[in-house]
């Protein structure tokens, strides 16, 4: 249960503006709407950005044009929030052009952090990019090697900004790796969980941490004040079995042999705008867990959604 | 001569009714064996206070029903079927971490159940026994969520120091897999063992109790081992059971008497990264009490059945 409503007036979260990219996504506005009426915010995206709060500027084109860099030139940008790719509700699915497209974009951005006084970079990246795999531990720490093989832009992001941190020890980077966030944000494992059936690998059913939007959008926040630096993974409330999960929401597992499940849940995901990857079929058959007591005990982190609340919010997604 | 050989229908009735009784009894006596087992199972799990949150599942996927489940074919076995006799159960902590170190036989883990189910029935403070499984369990279909379910986690450092820290009891074979590649002639010697065991005991100063098992040497006993066939493909063993020369039953363990005999806890100190040789000494030590627990059971043992 969420006992207090997320409070907006406090103190500013950093004093100065703070440039959002991807911040026209789902998420993204969540975040804008966080941070509005305590900061300056500049929404940087290519998409049409029609919610967002009217004193939210929005600069619409892409990272590397010439009009972002502008944007760092004339403002006194202090913190930049990366919303990375993967958090919109646009598919991953779409080839190699995205890829580099997502890692040039993220070089661009760092270098504009590199040139202009920028104190504070966040990126948002995810806890899939450790794979899942069958001999992980049932909780992997911060300091787990990444190794997701279907995952490289993801990965290759989170790695950029962990050298970022060599490169300018002086400013403040924070990644951010949430597990499954679910909300009307589109990750993978929510767009997988809005399937009716449920297509569930037979024989399999690992733990699955999901996370509520808005407690990855406090985290958000909490990583903007002055002085953390740092990888944090972000977990919500207890795990649950993935079959229990699909109960929870009401629907039926439809159990898949295992040869069959990537064509399956490509053929499935293909109809309606649910495209899902088939290569994440290793997500919901491995254990790829978290342990979040760095966040806990650095930044204050705690989520609020209990376990009913954030397994109905897959279906809060219009 | 063709009068006498025939059953006659009354000889034959009177078989059949014998028969009859006999299955019917049998069937009774198999009821309120189980009912009593379920009411001894029941009684003992809910003095288990486990800490299974809002969700009714620990977070390494444990699920106390399903533990029941699991436990009720157990019991049988060990009471049954194994007829498991249990010597110094009172060396069981009450509570706390605890790392179990048992001798280890056999291609099915049979000795592990069998020391599950002595630790949750026959003391007054039962647990439920954690043990770690080898890397690749989880990409087993059925088995991996099985294993998930009645607390067998993979086998980390991480996840080893996880379920101590969370005051679980934790069962180890430290022989690995030696011990269950051996043929029958070497039953019962101990191969050595591994450290990391007591690298755990030092770094989470949680005591060991050392479990001494006879009878699992001979459940299914070894004649030969196809290394070679193994090695092709790619897998720790094929044994060659004596058994095996009955068809199909033959796939079932010989119905050999279990006995086990926990020790004394031992405690540790020392850094846990040390290096090898100072670790292997601690480890020895085990080893070495281990094995005269072996001993005298063995010298106790009258007969492999009884």
């Amino acid at each position: 249960m969420v006992t207090t409503p997320p409070s907006r007036h406090h103190a500013p979260a950093f004093p100065g503006t703070i440039a959002i990219s991807g911040a026209a996504g789902h998420f993204g506005n969540l975040v804008s709407r966080r941070l509005h009426r305590t900061d300056d915010v500049i929404a940087i995206d290519a998409r049409n950005f029609d919610q967002r709060p009217d004193d939210v500027a929005h600069l619409r084109s892409e990272l590397r044009r010439k009009e972002t860099r502008d944007v760092f030139r004339r403002n006194e940008i202090q913190a930049v929030i990366h919303l990375g790719p993967h958090h919109s509700e646009v598919p991953e699915n779409r080839g190699g052009d995205s890829f580099t497209s997502a890692l040039e974009d993220f070089s661009r951005l760092l270098q504009y952090c590199d040139q202009y006084p920028v104190e504070k970079l966040i990126l948002l990246s995810s806890a899939n990019v450790y794979g899942a795999r069958p001999n992980n531990p049932q909780f992997l720490s911060e300091e787990a090697p990444l190794l997701a093989p279907d995952l490289a832009s993801l990965r290759d992001v989170d790695m950029m900004a962990q050298s970022f941190f060599w490169k300018r020890p002086d400013i403040e980077t924070i990644i951010l790796r949430p597990v499954n966030i679910t909300g009307g944000v589109g990750s993978v494992m929510a767009r997988y969980l809005r399937l009716s059936p449920v297509p569930k690998l037979l024989g399999y059913d690992p733990m699955i941490q999901l996370v509520h939007e808005e407690d990855v959008v406090e985290a958000v926040r909490l990583a903007l004040a002055a002085g953390h630096r740092g990888i944090f993974n972000l977990a919500g409330p207890s795990p649950l079995p993935l079959s229990k999960i699909i109960r929870r929401l009401g629907r039926q597992p439809l159990p898949v042999p295992q040869v069959l499940a990537k064509t399956i849940l490509g053929h499935m995901s293909r109809f309606g705008k649910n495209e899902i990857r088939s290569t994440y079929v290793d997500f919901v058959r491995y254990v790829c867990m978290v342990d979040d007591s760095r966040a806990r005990s650095k930044l204050g982190y705690k989520p609020r959604y209990g376990l009913d609340e954030t397994i109905r919010a897959v279906d809060l997604w219009e | 001569m063709n009068k006498q050989n025939t059953l006659s229908g009354e000889q034959l009735t009177e078989v059949l009714g014998l028969l009859g009784g006999l299955i019917s009894k049998g069937s009774k006596a198999f009821k309120s064996f189980r009912e009593e087992l379920t009411r001894e199972l029941d009684s003992k799990m809910a003095i288990i206070s486990e800490s299974v949150g809002e969700v009714g599942i620990d977070p390494f996927g444990m699920d106390p029903k399903s533990v029941r489940k699991g436990f009720l074919g157990a019991a049988f076995l060990y009471k049954i079927y194994f007829r498991c006799l249990t010597q110094g159960i009172e060396n069981v902590p009450k509570k706390g971490p605890v790392i179990f170190v048992a001798n280890h036989a056999g291609q099915i883990p049979i000795d592990a159940v069998m020391i599950a189910v002595a630790i949750l029935l026959e003391g007054d403070h039962p647990r439920i026994t954690r043990s770690l499984a080898d890397r690749w369990v989880p990409s087993l279909p059925f088995i991996s969520t099985l294993y998930s379910r009645v607390g067998v986690t993979v086998g980390t450092t991480e996840n080893a120091e996880l379920l101590l820290a969370r005051n679980e009891a934790l069962l180890v074979f430290p022989e690995g897999m030696k011990a269950i590649t051996k043929t029958i002639d070497q039953a019962y010697q101990l191969q050595d063992f591994g450290l990391g065991f007591m690298r755990l005991a030092l770094s989470t100063k949680a005591p060991v109790v050392p479990i001494a098992v006879v009878g699992s040497e001979e459940q299914y006993p070894t004649l030969y081992n196809l290394r070679s066939v193994a090695k092709l493909l790619g897998i720790p063993s094929v044994p060659i059971w004596a058994q095996l020369v009955v068809p199909v039953l033959g796939m079932l363990p010989l119905p050999v008497r279990y006995h086990l005999k926990f020790g004394e806890p031992m405690t540790f100190e020392g850094d846990p990264d040390d290096e090898d040789a100072v670790i292997q000494v601690q480890a020895g030590r085990v080893k070495q009490r281990l094995g005269e627990m072996l001993e005298s059971l063995r010298e106790q043992r009258r007969s492999i059945f009884w």
